[in-house]
């Protein structure tokens, strides 16, 4: 069973009937009661930084990001959803992330168009068993965003995957049981498709049970 | 660019019209398989429209269009009858990724704009012409309210109405070509380049893969189309999603 958390930002249809699509139980929880036993957790997120870790905390679900990275039990973030486990973002001075990656999040500051709205390939960078299928040096997914991470420090090197848009992104992360990713998975055609797919069946191979502290 | 196949949604069904008209239609089944078997087969992006909202500026198709945007694995453009800005902002709430806007954006182009401002990236201009060819004189003129009816509007004074605010695109689709699959108007879509900054979707009259190629290799100072809509050509079996992403790729 994969949580997919609900904290009021807006339409989760598609990520869930993808992860369905896949063969997954997925329970849409909106209190972090609901995640109790889940095997995997995904956090989505659009809009402002700000916003959404405000949502986040006030729904009580950000205790079930904490426990799931604290358990490993397999975690996915999703565009904010993966900007909001880094400690904060230039869109919403003053407003922590979950702090599980050490880095900020800043405006794309090439000269491009914001947001990067389109299709961009991703270059795998490090090694990874969920950013890119086994054999690809990269993969074309979709992206709707104006501020990525920037890591420091030691999230440098869980860096697994860039994209270049007037300059080189860090788009997907990967430490032990979790992954982050700036694109949209669930509108990523078929390799978005792998991709999750890969992540279900992690879920199923680690098999831990969330507890909720 | 890219090859955004379209389905056209009326009653239900998944149809083409010829040039637009209401009495001339082809109906190719159900819409979400239709969607599904497109997605599956690599298309990037689908290009969905409700002819019924099109035509009475009501949302007429609106579970069925639902099913799709949360189905499809790829982002969907959907237009048809987003005539103001407050449905244009419910749909883009709805999981609808970029909504296209016709017959606004002739009659208020400044609303238009001012939606695209709120949403960069998300707002495209459909802007429906129909094209004569008198003494020698090419001209263009915008047709509004589901082709039914054409406004007064030449398109390069639409365009411009329209500059600089951040539309995701500007469909710009020649109605006399539309479902004929008698290949598209090249030349009006060069001459679009050289008169709009707003990245340009060619649609209308794409028969055959020299077609797309030929739309690929566009360019004009260094610009090229966007995008392609794909009608007829892929649901009459002309050639499949596959090749149409190899033939638009550089």
């Amino acid at each position: 069973m994969i949580a997919v958390l609900d904290y009021g930002i807006g339409n989760l249809r598609s990520a869930q009937k993808a992860l369905v699509h896949l063969g997954a139980e997925v329970r849409v929880v909106t209190d972090a009661q609901e995640a109790v036993g889940v095997t995997g957790v995904v956090l989505p997120g659009v809009g402002a930084f700000g916003a959404s870790m405000n949502a986040l905390k006030s729904s009580g679900l950000d205790r079930v990001a904490k426990d799931a990275v604290d358990q490993e039990v397999p975690f996915l973030g999703v565009c904010v959803g993966y900007q909001m486990l880094f400690g904060a973002s230039e869109e919403s001075e003053g407003e922590r992330g979950l702090d599980i990656f050490p880095g900020s999040v800043c405006k794309l500051h090439g000269s491009v168009r914001l947001p990067q709205m389109q299709w961009n390939t991703v270059q795998r960078t490090g090694v990874s068993s969920l950013m890119l299928g086994e054999s690809k040096a990269e993969e074309w997914m979709y992206f709707v965003h104006s501020y990525a991470p920037v890591p420091e420090g030691v999230a440098t090197k869980y860096v697994v995957g860039t994209t270049d848009y007037g300059e080189e992104i860090a788009v997907a992360i990967e430490r032990d049981n979790i992954w982050g990713v700036q694109f949209h998975p669930e509108k990523s055609g078929q390799a978005g498709l792998e991709l999750l797919g890969r992540f279900v069946a992690h879920c199923q191979r680690v098999n831990h049970s969330l507890d909720i502290a | 660019m890219i090859p955004i196949p379209a389905i056209d949604i009326r009653e239900g069904r998944c149809v083409r019209l010829l040039r637009g008209d209401f009495a001339a239609e082809t109906i190719y089944g159900d819409p979400v398989t239709q969607a599904m078997s497109f997605v599956k087969q690599g298309a990037p992006m689908l290009h969905i429209v409700d002819l019924d909202a099109a035509r009475t500026g009501e949302p007429m198709n609106e579970s069925v269009v639902r099913e799709i945007v949360e189905r499809s694995a790829v982002p969907v453009q959907f237009g048809g009858g987003v005539r103001d800005p407050q449905r244009a902002e419910y749909l883009l709430g709805q999981g609808i990724e970029r909504v296209v806007i016709g017959t606004l954006s002739v009659e208020d182009p400044d609303a238009v704009r001012r939606l695209a401002e709120r949403f960069p990236g998300r707002v495209v201009v459909g802007l429906d012409h129909k094209t004569s060819n008198a003494s020698g004189h090419t001209s263009r003129v915008v047709a509004v309210r589901g082709w039914e009816s054409s406004g007064e509007v030449e398109l390069d004074l639409a365009l411009s109405n329209l500059e600089g605010a951040p539309f995701a695109g500007a469909v710009i689709t020649d109605i006399s070509r539309d479902g004929t699959l008698l290949g598209p108007d090249t030349g009006g879509y060069s001459h679009v380049l050289s008169v709009t900054a707003i990245p340009a979707i060619a649609s209308g009259g794409v028969g055959t893969l020299a077609d797309l190629k030929a739309l690929r290799d566009i360019d004009v100072s260094g610009r090229s189309l966007a995008g392609v809509i794909i009608g007829r050509a892929l649901l009459a079996g002309a050639f499949s999603v596959s090749e149409a992403v190899i033939a638009c790729a550089p």
